[in-house]
């Protein structure tokens, strides 16, 4: 279907996540360098978020796609949270 | 059978094959979404012996691994634009370089893990077994697993890839019909978004 | 997965969850019925995902998202709940599958595993995979009554978002099958809570089904028995799972006949009854002929009161305190067990009657017309039964068209 030919992307956008991508991997062996005790998991999580919603965003390219794809893609990562968070339901509370 | 090859054709729907490849790739995602589940629950019960365990892990080689998987993302979504601007043969290299890089990723893999069995340390060893705690036993069980199935789904993409290359070559994937070669760059993108993961929970964690 | 029966060390005696630490202890032969579940979960995910991307991209002109027939609607929820929840439990085959060849530690305690973790990944799926069967059930209910009421469906939209709502928290309630097995008070709170909730878009249907036939023009058919005993196995099968879903009572009557009872209300009574209810009423559109309405209805009364009386005893048994999975029992149990069985030799014979019905009226019924039962969804606008490429010209649908435009 060529009437619904997409958005092409300049090289420049990609070549700016990569140094992104990178600057964030490398930050993330730093942060974790440091003694943050407990958070070091949470910050080397944020790290991956972030990381991963630009890859989602521009590799593969949901910023340029309909919004019902978008709506489907947020819609997974929220029910396998919501599925985390009740297991976790369980073995946080046992005794 | 001509006349039916050409309905097909006239039915070719790139939205729908787009949308066909992301739902393929949350059945995925839960399928790592399970395993991420076993993680975690394992690590919350053991924090300590996952801390321990974690520093066994070369974090340089890891660092490697995820250097080159993030640039190889790039040629293939870059190949991607080079495609709809008709640059075929630019195309055709940038998908070299991505199946290169994917394949120096998986020999990294296999010095990595060779290390680790020299040292004794497989699923179901001895030496395992004998001199480390059960929560080790489940972190290098779990290690082998996640990362194991991992470059399975990298040879797959490399298999995909290759495919969509050669449809490249022979013409019938184009600037119009670019939907096999969006469809391979979103299944190594997967491959991608799980190694972000992957890298801090095992590597990083000490 | 039938090899695994006839070859190695003999059938796999884990039963049909393959519960750790046993599926990897077990010396029989596990692996092949693993496997052959992994295929079969493997096609599971594929036809869901062939589904969405043709409710998604197939719709004809004018055939919006408010105009499905409720059947899609139902499809496009279970394709869901196939393509997010199996792949859980396919990882899950596969690390049993890990674990037994190669010794990886996951669920086995004596290497720090947790087996309770293998039954929380194991309902994750197996939980949603009661709503596959039951939600196409639903949606063939909500298709032949509207039909045999002439009656605009009642509530359409609610009935679209009460399927969604089974979907969706249908996916959170795996817990409901581990009360006894060791969770955490919290989690069992929880469970038990959005145990109840899903309970309410269930209830909604009924009240919507019940509507549509209220003022209805009825035209009382084999489909309509079938949808309206529907009606009624699956509310008492609903409500007996209001009593499983409370924490109190589920551990009174937990792994007893109570159980199986309620199982067999909702997946036999109401997957059943649905199946051949839909059965029935496609019948005449697959193979272009009408069955013989006098032995469908027959069939259909006799497999009733054999339902009927195999399952209601064993509320009753379960209730008493009679386990499941044992194939004997104790004296007291023996009124209700025979009665049981008596039960089951009635529906049998119904089932026989209905079987037989079907398979000759297959070949030498009467013709049916086009649309014998006056529907106004549009596989009743084809022949019957359809030419290969269904439609000439691919329909239209107008403004004022609906799958449930009836005066």
């Amino acid at each position: 279907m060529s009437n619904e030919k997409h958005h092409i992307v300049p090289y420049r956008v990609y070549a700016l996540v990569l140094v992104a991508l990178l600057a964030l991997t490398f930050a993330s062996i730093g942060i974790v360098s440091i003694e943050l005790g407990k958070y070091t998991v949470a910050a080397a999580l944020i790290f991956a978020t972030i990381k991963s919603f630009l890859v989602l965003t521009y590799f593969m390219h949901l910023k340029y796609d309909k919004p019902y794809i978008k709506a489907m893609v947020a819609f997974v990562f929220a029910i396998f949270f919501v599925v985390i968070v009740i297991t976790f339901l369980d073995y946080l509370y046992r005794t | 059978m001509e006349q039916h090859a050409h309905t097909q054709h006239d039915h070719f729907d790139a939205e729908a094959s787009k949308i066909g490849m992301w739902l393929f790739i949350f059945t995925e995602l839960l399928l790592f979404g399970g395993l991420f589940i076993v993680y975690s629950v394992y690590r919350f019960m053991n924090q300590e012996a996952f801390h321990l365990a974690a520093v066994e892990l070369n974090t340089t080689i890891g660092a490697i691994n995820t250097v080159l998987l993030l640039v190889s993302s790039m040629t293939i979504a870059v190949s991607t634009t080079t495609l709809q601007l008709k640059k075929k043969g630019l195309t055709l290299f940038l998908l070299g370089i991505t199946v290169i890089i994917g394949i120096v990723f998986l020999v990294n893999k296999y010095f990595e893990w060779g290390a680790k069995i020299d040292h004794g340390i497989w699923p179901g060893s001895e030496h395992l077994k004998t001199a480390f705690s059960q929560g080790e036993i489940l972190f290098f069980g779990l290690y082998y697993v996640m990362t194991g199935l991992h470059a399975l789904h990298i040879i797959i993409g490399l298999i995909i890839i290759l495919f969509a290359a050669h449809r490249v070559y022979k013409g019938t994937v184009n600037e119009n019909r670019a939907a096999l070669l969006e469809n391979a760059g979103l299944y190594w993108h997967l491959v991608d978004l799980i190694w972000i993961f992957l890298f801090p929970l095992f590597y990083l964690i000490h | 997965m039938l090899a695994a029966l006839f070859f190695g060390n003999g059938a796999p005696e884990t039963g049909w969850t393959f519960y750790a630490p046993y599926s990897f202890k077990t010396g029989t032969n596990l692996l092949p019925a693993v496997f052959g579940a992994f295929v079969l979960g493997f096609s599971s995910i594929l036809t869901g995902l062939n589904f969405l991307v043709t409710i998604h991209r197939m719709r004809c002109s004018g055939m919006k998202w408010t105009k499905l027939p409720l059947f899609v609607w139902t499809l496009y929820g279970t394709a869901w709940i196939q393509l997010l929840a199996t792949p859980v439990v396919g990882i899950t085959l596969v690390l049993i599958a890990l674990e037994r060849i190669f010794g990886v530690g996951v669920f086995d305690p004596a290497l720090g595993g947790d087996p309770i973790l293998y039954q929380h990944l194991f309902w994750i799926y197996s939980h949603p995979a009661v709503y596959i069967m039951i939600l196409p059930a639903m949606g063939a209910i909500s298709e032949i009554i509207p039909t045999f009421a002439q009656k605009q469906v009642f509530g359409y939209k609610a009935i679209i978002a009460s399927t969604m709502e089974i979907a969706f928290v249908g996916y959170l309630v795996w817990g409901h099958h581990m009360f006894t097995a060791g969770m955490s008070g919290t989690a069992q709170y929880y469970f038990s809570l959005l145990t109840f909730i899903v309970a309410i878009p269930s209830a909604i249907k009924v009240f919507n089904w019940i509507s549509t036939m209220y003022k209805g023009s009825i035209n009382v058919q084999t489909p309509l028995y079938w949808a309206a005993s529907f009606i009624f196995v699956f509310m008492i099968g609903g409500l007996s799972g209001l009593v499983l879903g409370s924490l109190a009572t589920d551990v009174h009557v937990h792994d007893t006949a109570f159980v199986v009872a309620h199982f067999h209300y909702i997946v036999f009574g109401g997957t059943g009854f649905a199946f051949m209810a839909a059965i029935h009423y496609w019948f005449p559109k697959i193979y272009g002929r009408m069955y013989d309405k006098g032995w469908a209805n027959a069939g259909w009364l006799v497999f009733f009161i054999g339902f009927l009386a195999l399952y209601t005893p064993l509320f009753y048994l379960g209730m008493m305190g009679m386990p499941r999975r044992y194939y004997d029992y104790m004296k007291e149990f023996h009124g209700g067990n025979i009665l049981s069985t008596f039960g089951s030799w009635i529906l049998a014979t119904g089932l026989v009657i209905i079987i037989v019905n079907l398979v000759k009226s297959a070949r030498h019924g009467a013709p049916a017309e086009m649309n014998p039962w006056h529907s106004k969804t549009l596989e009743w606008k084809v022949s019957s039964p359809p030419s290969v490429e269904n439609f000439d010209e691919i329909p239209e649908i107008a403004e004022n068209d609906g799958p449930y435009n009836y005066k």
